[in-house]
């Protein structure tokens, strides 16, 4: 690894790096000792069910950001096959901006192991990205299950895209997505139904007890709407109070991920799945090695 | 051991049929791979971008135009530029077997045709990957005459 490039902000370091952390040879603690002071950039999350049109507004956010001059970084998350391990990283088939500036760092990531290894590494690959001084940060992911909304959680906001076409999230699921999203997107409003749309979620947000975020109509594919979306994003950055649910949902995760870096995990597990040790026995040893 | 590799197959050039470079997408995927598809008409210097910003061990380059002779070199001119040499090119799509020893000697390893098994693809993906972590020259910007086919 080439510490020197690294931080004169050479891509191909700062790419080999990052798959260094995929690979777990290389972490926050590691980061520090050659960046002390890391401060951290905006980091924003999209997610949505598949084919809602994440990739489609990224494009428009990443637009605007670099007009505006910033450094911009893109994360696009995408599952692993569990049956090959091999992905396909289709994100940048729809961002046709991804790879023309150099302004803009744009990297495809599979989530990998069942252990989530993605989730417990994206939070330092968005540490090195603030340490090299990445001002907006965007994380792309599939929002279906628990791991894409603990990836959704090391963001700073939340941004949820919805869709007329969209297939339903269970709807549990999308309760706890909506309670934690900065700003609800309904995209394709050029589609009919994406007024009902709105509605049934404005409904479903009535039902909330906390404070609830604005709703937004979009649509990608006629470019509407869209400086709506940018006005409410800077309030969002403006008048951010941390969140009850996301201070847990952050620190759970943060938890976790604790746990898939104990040393002895695959011990443990080792020995649950041939009856040797009771839970609580697990449970006892993985607290010894904290 | 890890042998997952990171494979883009991008389109450069002017056509819009990406049938084959999707199926070829696909069948790397499943076996194993992380496969990174590009979407069409990429230019050379998006290309090279893409290979350095996703830390690419493969380069798969899909091309029906015609424009071959002049994209494929030039793109592996600008990654040997960029520090990529290391990167291992292939091609494949529509390339007239006159053009073909031409492109192996600017570094392509692998030239295949539409009708390419994709078991024979991954098999050449092992076997260059293999030669790498013996470091055997196998790069596009390597000295040999080492090819696939
Ligand atoms: N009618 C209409 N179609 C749209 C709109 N935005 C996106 N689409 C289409 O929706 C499809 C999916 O768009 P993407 O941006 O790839 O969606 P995504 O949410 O990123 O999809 P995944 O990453 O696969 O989950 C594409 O065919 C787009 O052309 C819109 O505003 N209106
Ligand atoms: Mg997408």
């Amino acid at each position: 690894m080439d510490i020197n490039k690294l931080k004169q902000g050479d891509r191909r370091a700062l790419s080999k790096t990052i798959s260094l952390i995929e690979n777990g040879e290389f972490n926050s603690a590691d980061l520090r000792k050659i960046f002390p002071e890391i401060i951290s950039g905006d980091v924003w999350a999209i997610t949505g069910s598949p084919g809602v049109g994440k990739s489609c507004i990224c494009e428009y956010l990443i637009e605007n950001w670099l007009n505006s001059n910033f450094k911009v970084a893109v994360l696009a998350v995408d599952p692993s096959s569990p049956l090959s391990g091999g992905a396909l990283l289709g994100d940048r088939i729809r961002i046709n901006n991804s790879d023309n500036s150099d302004n803009l760092y744009f990297r495809s990531l599979a989530t990998r192991g069942q252990s989530g290894a993605i989730p417990s590494n994206i939070l330092d690959i968005v540490n090195l990205l603030s340490a090299l001084k990445y001002e907006k940060i965007l994380i792309e992911t599939v929002g279906a299950g628990q791991a894409e909304v603990r990836v959704a959680a090391v963001s700073q906001y939340l941004l949820l895209v919805e869709a007329p076409d969209s297939g339903d999230m269970l709807q549990a699921e999308k309760a706890g997505l909506m309670e934690l999203a900065d700003i609800i997107l309904v995209n394709k409003s050029d589609l009919e139904r994406a007024n009902e749309k709105q509605e049934q979620l404005e409904l479903a947000l009535k039902l909330s007890d906390h404070e609830t975020p604005p709703i937004l109509m979009v649509s990608a594919k006629e470019k509407n709407g869209f400086e709506e979306l940018f006005l409410e994003m800077n309030k969002v950055s403006n008048n951010k109070k941390p969140s009850m649910i996301k201070s847990k949902i952050s620190l759970s995760y943060a938890w976790e991920s604790l746990l898939w870096k104990h040393t002895d995990i695959d011990l443990i597990i080792g020995k649950l799945e041939t009856n040797e040790i009771t839970l609580d026995d697990a449970i006892n040893l993985l607290k010894e090695g904290l | 051991m890890d042998d997952r590799l990171r494979i883009i197959i991008a389109k450069p050039g002017l056509d819009g049929h990406d049938r084959g470079a999707k199926v070829v997408a696909r069948a790397l995927r499943d076996a194993g791979h992380e496969v990174i598809y590009t979407g069409l008409r990429r230019t050379p210097e998006e290309i090279v971008r893409t290979v350095i910003d996703e830390d690419a061990d493969f380069l798969g380059l899909s091309s029906l135009s015609g424009a071959h002779n002049y994209l494929i070199p030039k793109i592996i001119e600008l990654l040997i530029e960029s520090d990529c040499g290391d990167v291992i090119v292939f091609a494949g799509g529509i390339i007239p077997e006159k053009d073909r020893s031409d492109l192996f000697s600017k570094g392509v390893r692998a030239i295949f045709g539409p009708g390419t098994s994709s078991v024979q693809m991954s098999e050449f993906v092992e076997t260059a990957s293999k030669r790498k972590v013996e470091s055997l020259p196998v790069g596009c910007g390597e000295e040999t005459d080492w090819q696939w086919n």
